[in-house]
């Protein structure tokens, strides 16, 4: 039945591509040798749009050459254009003579404009290309090419520390929006000449910019060509976040739970690529994607790394029974109170009566309503402004929780459990999507099966888990199938000096992280060598 | 090939241990004592070294054929007509001993956990599970109990130890009081749970080393007998002569477990222990039945026969036995010599001819 829904799904979306998104022609229009037309049809194309600037000039003094710059304003630099294009071209032929009128561009380019990056184009739709990149077009008459001069300058928020990858320890910056300076970002921290960028560009109207990131000699090959493949696979119009590729690449869409990753710091990207992973970094957007993404990188934070090997381990362990809990608890508690209030232990059973005593909902509906309103404020405090976002907590702390209580609409012990499960969800963030689904997956199981469909629906989740794969690697490596070199960054965080290979599931080159040769510190000397 | 997953021996191992280990922690003690009262350990020492014969047996059998299993390679140790039938037999035993186990699986939740709910809603659901997971194939599985297996042993050991102050080792003695006689009579109900390697015969042509298939099977069989003599040992000082009375005595003993009045009733463990396990052994008995009917009928695939043979297991586990009585005398008794000539008698048997042939083969 699932899967000829899905089947009907598909079915659906081909033929609705297909009649929808023909495929645009990306032809060639060489550039007329009039300036006039050049300019006239430039205007044209962007349909006189307001911030295309032109300005016409002359070269030279004996025999001037009419001239003109194109660029868009706000996103070509201003003093750029001025100090370094104008000036110039003004300045240098009141001393020196053009040389050959007939092809001005290779002097220009040699020896007059003051910029790092210069090209030649003959198309308009380079051209265009160019500008809509912030960069500026310089065009002759009686010239069929331009000049494109890197003037890129727009707008851009500044590298600032992210709100979703806080840390105590550890790098504070984090991506911005601008695909260039998170690139940048990354080849400061990884400086090898293996780290390749390969850019693609995904979207038929928006053209957006994406960069798939990895090391070569790390990354699996097989690993790179099929997410290459994957990548130009994409036909779409337009691409506003990496979530869109996300849903493009991922190997089951139909999972709630995610198989591609994404992270905001740099320092958390270079360290999946040096783990064998690639990374998809699309201009406009601060997540970066990574893949293939596993289900204990959920459990691990960058942090993990940079304090030492005891804190870590016991905040690993503390995540785990986070998930356990946020997952687990409301259908344990569920099915105890429905199914086996024998199984309470007799001081605490008499306490949860008491409190039970007038409520009147069923266990399960009480706990699914308080799980529902959870995530409305949940959600409420997210899309509202700072301010009003108060409200709704004092709202939820005191007049849901405070007075629902007293009036005996819900009982205490339904609060306080919601309220562990709500605390417990916030450890691990990167499965927020997930976590609240499948609790009420197993509170409606409680509902009917009590403990034994808890545990069926457990089951029902591992084996959904086991089955998946991200890109090739199962989803739930090391742990199941069992890779035991790989659990000393799972179940344990050992110090950075014993964690010597890389994680064999995703790639099986140059495996050796750390040297073992050399020593690590003595326990003899003072040290601590856990 | 109808099954496209490798499985490593570690993973085959696993399965083998949880398969036989779940049902018998639970229904094995009380059984054997039921014959060997305070001996019982000695029984399990018996039937376990025995378990490695059998697990030698099998394994030596399947390594002689390593890319078929047990339906495809009798028809060629006995010819179409009687291999056939050979494989029928493995169908219907394999049919029917998941039947049974559904049913024991069904009857433990039933009576314990949800006096209210009728039998049939938790056949179908447990049998929704395993057929989810054996449609997913065999990596899927051996993967699951990668994760259940230790969470079960894990379990097992806790309610040992937190059982440990209700332990007296006087109620081992005295030793051998009524002479061996008692202790091999009780080992003889525990022999069908260890001829369970008889799943090697399904799954040994899917192990990545398939030469090697007996160091993890007798590995598996020696795990098994290892915490089977804890389990005996521990309800046998807590319990006493009692154990013979006591339906499931590893449940009455995690019922007794009171650490500081705060952790008591521990039944959750035992239903997790009994619930994860039993769902291994029903799937791995399921995969087992799937696959050789698939094999027997000479299909490109066995996932369509998933469904009708698990709606065949729900009718089969409710209709075969009236009650708990009738199924708790079969195990205990009649069922057991049909088991073991399957799980031992045929492979037994096959290994004789095909020895017999290599013989001589070498002769001429």
């Amino acid at each position: 039945m699932y899967r000829f829904l899905v089947r009907k799904l598909y079915a659906a979306v081909n033929r609705f591509q297909r009649t929808t998104l023909s495929e645009e022609q990306t032809g060639s229009t060489p550039l007329y040798r009039d300036l006039k037309a050049n300019l006239y049809r430039i205007e044209n194309t962007l349909g006189k749009s307001g911030d295309v600037v032109f300005r016409e000039f002359s070269i030279g003094l004996e025999t001037p050459m009419r001239a003109a710059l194109v660029f868009i304003e706000g996103l070509a630099n201003r003093s750029t254009i001025n100090d370094n294009i104008l000036n110039p071209l003004q300045n240098y032929f009141r001393t020196v003579p053009l040389q050959d009128s007939a092809s001005p561009c290779r002097q220009l380019r040699d020896s007059v404009l003051c910029n790092s990056e210069v090209r030649e184009t003959e198309t308009l739709e380079k051209l265009l290309e160019e500008l809509f990149m912030g960069n500026t077009a310089l065009l002759f008459e009686a010239h069929s090419m331009a000049l494109i001069i890197n003037t890129q300058g727009f707008a851009s928020r500044a590298i600032e520390e992210p709100d979703t990858e806080a840390v105590v320890r550890g790098p504070r910056e984090g991506f911005t929006e601008n695909l260039r300076t998170n690139t940048s970002l990354l080849r400061r921290k990884i400086r090898n000449p293996k780290l390749r960028f390969e850019h693609l560009s995904i979207g038929t109207i928006t053209g957006t910019k994406v960069c798939l990131a990895y090391i070569q000699g790390i990354a699996s090959p097989e690993l790179v060509v099929e997410v290459r493949k994957r990548l130009t696979r994409i036909r779409i119009d337009s691409v506003l976040e990496s979530g869109y590729i996300e849903g493009f690449i991922e190997d089951a869409p139909f999972s709630v739970f995610a198989t591609v990753g994404n992270t905001e710091k740099p320092d958390i990207l270079a360290g999946k690529l040096l783990e064998g992973r690639l990374g998809i970094i699309v201009d406009g957007t601060p997540m970066v994607l990574t893949v293939p993404h596993l289900f204990v990188e959920t459990l691990q934070t960058s942090e993990d790394y940079y304090t030492r090997p005891f804190l870590s381990t016991m905040n690993r362990w503390i995540r785990i029974a986070a998930m356990i809990a946020t997952t687990g608890l409301p259908a344990f508690y569920v099915s105890l109170n429905t199914f086996h209030p024998e199984m309470i232990p007799s001081v605490l059973l008499v306490t949860m009566a008491a409190a039970k005593e007038g409520v009147p909902l069923p266990v399960m509906v009480e706990t699914l309503f308080m799980a529902a309103l959870f995530e409305a404020m949940r959600e409420a405090g997210v899309r509202l402004p700072r301010p009003v976002g108060q409200s709704v907590s004092i709202v939820g702390a005191l007049v849901l929780g405070e007075a629902a209580i007293r009036a005996g609409f819900v009982s205490a012990p339904t609060v306080i459990l919601t309220g562990i499960t709500a605390i417990t969800s916030f450890i691990l963030p990167a499965m927020a999507d997930a976590f609240p689904l499948i609790r009420v997956f197993l509170v409606l199981l409680a509902g009917i099966f009590g403990l034994y469909g808890v545990l069926l629906g457990v089951l029902i989740i591992l084996i959904h888990l086991v089955g998946l794969r991200s890109f090739g690697v199962p989803y739930l490596s090391p742990l199941a199938p069992l890779v035991p070199s790989g659990l000393n960054d799972v179940l344990l965080k050992t110090p950075v000096w014993a964690q010597i290979i890389r994680p064999q599931a995703l790639t099986k080159l140059n495996p050796v992280r750390v040297r073992p040769d050399i020593p690590h510190p003595d326990p003899e000397e003072g040290e601590s060598g856990a | 090939m109808l099954e496209k997953g490798k499985i490593s021996n570690r993973q085959a191992g696993w399965l083998l241990v949880n398969t036989i280990l779940t049902t018998s922690i639970l229904f094995l003690p009380s059984m054997i004592a039921r014959e060997a009262k305070q001996d019982s350990w000695i029984s399990i020492v018996a039937i376990t070294l025995l378990g490695l014969l059998a697990a030698l047996l099998i394994t030596s059998l399947g390594k002689r054929y390593p890319r078929q299993s047990v339906i495809q390679y009798s028809r060629i140790i006995l010819g179409k007509p009687l291999g056939t039938l050979v494989g029928l037999v493995f169908v219907l035993f394999f049919l029917y001993i998941n039947s049974f186990v559904i049913r024991e699986f069904s009857e433990f939740v039933l009576t314990l956990f949800l006096t209210k709910t009728p039998l049939v809603a938790v056949t179908i659901a447990i049998i929704f599970v395993s057929a989810y997971a054996v449609r997913s194939g065999l990596e899927v599985l051996a993967r699951v109990n990668e994760l259940i297996l230790p969470i079960v042993l894990l379990m097992v050991i806790l309610s040992l130890l937190l059982s440990l102050p209700d332990m007296d080792v006087h109620n081992l003695q005295p030793v051998l009081a009524r002479g061996w006689f008692p202790v091999i009579k009780g080992a003889y109900p525990a022999a069908i749970f260890f001829a369970e390697t008889s799943v090697m015969l399904m799954l040994i042509p899917f192990l990545k080393e398939s030469k090697r298939a007996t160091s993890a099977a007798l590995k598996a069989v020696l795990v098994v007998g290892l915490f089977q003599l804890l389990v005996i040992l521990g309800v046998t000082t807590q319990f006493g002569l009692e154990v013979a009375r006591i339906k499931f005595p590893f449940l009455a003993m995690t019922r007794y477990i009171s650490v500081f009045d705060i952790i008591e009733r521990l039944e959750p463990t035992t239903m997790l222990v009994w619930v994860m396990g039993g769902f291994i052994k029903i799937s791995v008995f399921f995969y087992c039945a799937v696959l050789s009917s698939a094999q027997l009928l000479n299909l490109k695939d066995y996932r369509p026969l998933v469904l009708p043979l698990a709606a065949l297991l729900v009718l089969g586990s409710i209709v075969l036995w009236d009650n708990v009585l009738e199924l708790s005398w079969q195990i205990a008794r009649s069922i057991i010599p049909f088991f073991l000539s399957v799980e031992v008698g045929i492979p037994l048997l096959l290994l004789f001819l095909t020895r017999i042939r290599e013989l001589r083969g070498r002769k001429i």
